[in-house]
């Protein structure tokens, strides 16, 4: 037998063992690569900011689930458009494919990201938590501000933002001198009565 | 130790594009031995008159494949780290037409024009000169037009994941195409001869 023939047979005999091998993802053996999701974090890898997500959702990004991790109640008060409420212990145990992408939030960023990890090890799914959360949301993209002298490439990105912002129904504004100043912004460490006292301001204000 | 070992720390970033290239250049050699980097061997493609290229490329999709499925089966390589492009359906296939017909034109494809330019034949140096003008119209025109660059999004899409069956049952799949393909492809060329 020459040698095309012998690589033949054994690319025949991996292939059929494959069938029966099981999944080859780490998630699904119950292994975890650490320095996997400790080159994410120092990436940033494991993060998605507010702007970028808003986009993901216009655009229909395909196989996209976002999923609140903060009590029914705090859903029912305000969520981001096409989020499903789901406490981590359900979002855990659902099985996700290669190539869904998942992105996770709560108030802040706290508890987000220590969810992020626990979801990294359990699913092959590309996941990401939501930098600032709702808070970050509702900042980010319900009410970006920018000051009227900013410069010319600033303004540009912000006519873009302005853009994404009322396609949700958000309100963009310019600061001019004398305004008085914004409220503040929102934090990674936000509390949830914090995020609860800014979608009050919200609702308030009409969106 | 679990590879892709860039994330592991074993490997710097320099140090990283130093193994692409001496990958890059083992991969040349391989395609060079194969007698890849002449045009006319590569038009026996077209012509069914010499098969090395089907034989050479899906060669290295299943060596590839099985390497990959195997070592992360067996916990030495985090299969969800490597990088899968996204699936743009319209654009891909216009992108695959365009490239087709260059192929056809030019004899070569963009890895073998390269091998080509490398032994000093100038249609490959010609062919690489055209790939990077395609290269820079698109990377200019594309953002300009994103209702043909972002249509028809599909996302990460794998075979898995495309045809709803288990990863070994992709694996298998594709080995029996690539045999059956082997041998096909063997009886054309000496049915040609």
């Amino acid at each position: 037998m020459t040698t095309a023939p012998r690589l033949a047979v054994v690319a025949g005999l991996l292939g059929g063992l494959a069938l029966f091998a099981g999944s080859p993802y780490l998630a699904d053996q119950g292994r975890v690569n650490l320095n996997g999701l400790a080159a994410d974090i120092a990436r940033g890898e494991d993060r998605i900011e507010a702007i970028a997500l808003a986009g993901w959702i216009r655009d229909q990004r395909p196989n996209l689930s976002v999923i609140d991790l903060r009590s029914p109640e705090d859903y029912a008060a305000f969520h981001i458009p096409t989020a499903v409420v789901q406490p981590l212990e359900s979002t855990l145990g659902a099985r996700f494919a290669a190539s869904d992408t998942i992105v996770i939030y709560g108030d802040g960023s706290a508890a987000a990201s220590q969810a992020w990890v626990l979801l990294k090890a359990r699913t092959r799914a590309a996941v990401f938590y939501l930098r600032g959360g709702v808070g970050a949301w509702l900042d980010e993209v319900m009410a970006p501000t920018i000051a009227s002298d900013a410069p010319a490439a600033e303004r540009a990105a912000f006519a873009r933002i302005s853009e994404l912002s009322r396609y949700f129904g958000g309100a963009p504004h310019v600061i001019h001198p004398g305004d008085p100043k914004p409220l503040s912004r929102a934090s990674d460490e936000m509390s949830r009565a914090e995020t609860l006292a800014k979608v009050a301001r919200m609702m308030r204000r009409g969106c | 130790m679990i590879a892709p070992l860039v994330d592991a720390g074993v490997f710097s970033d320099s140090a990283s594009l130093l193994l692409a290239l001496a990958i890059g250049v083992a991969f040349g050699w391989a395609l060079e031995r194969a007698g890849l980097g002449n045009a006319r061997k590569l038009m026996g493609q077209f012509t069914l008159t010499d098969l090395t290229v089907f034989k050479v490329m899906f060669s290295a999709i299943v060596t590839a494949m099985l390497g990959s499925f195997w070592l992360a089966r067996l916990g030495w390589l985090d299969l969800s780290r490597v990088y899968v492009p996204d699936t743009f359906i319209v654009p891909q296939i216009l992108g695959g037409l365009i490239f087709g017909a260059g192929f056809v034109a030019g004899g070569l494809c963009p890895g073998t024009s390269c091998v080509a330019a490398a032994t000093g034949r100038l249609d490959g140096v010609a062919v690489i000169a055209g790939m990077l003008a395609g290269v820079t119209g698109a990377g200019w025109l594309l953002p300009r037009v994103p209702a043909l660059f972002d249509a028809t999004p599909r996302g990460v899409l794998t075979l898995p994941d495309a045809l709803h069956i288990s990863y070994g049952a992709a694996v298998f799949f594709v080995v029996v195409v690539a045999l059956t393909g082997f041998r096909a492809a063997t009886a054309i060329e000496r049915s040609r001869r």
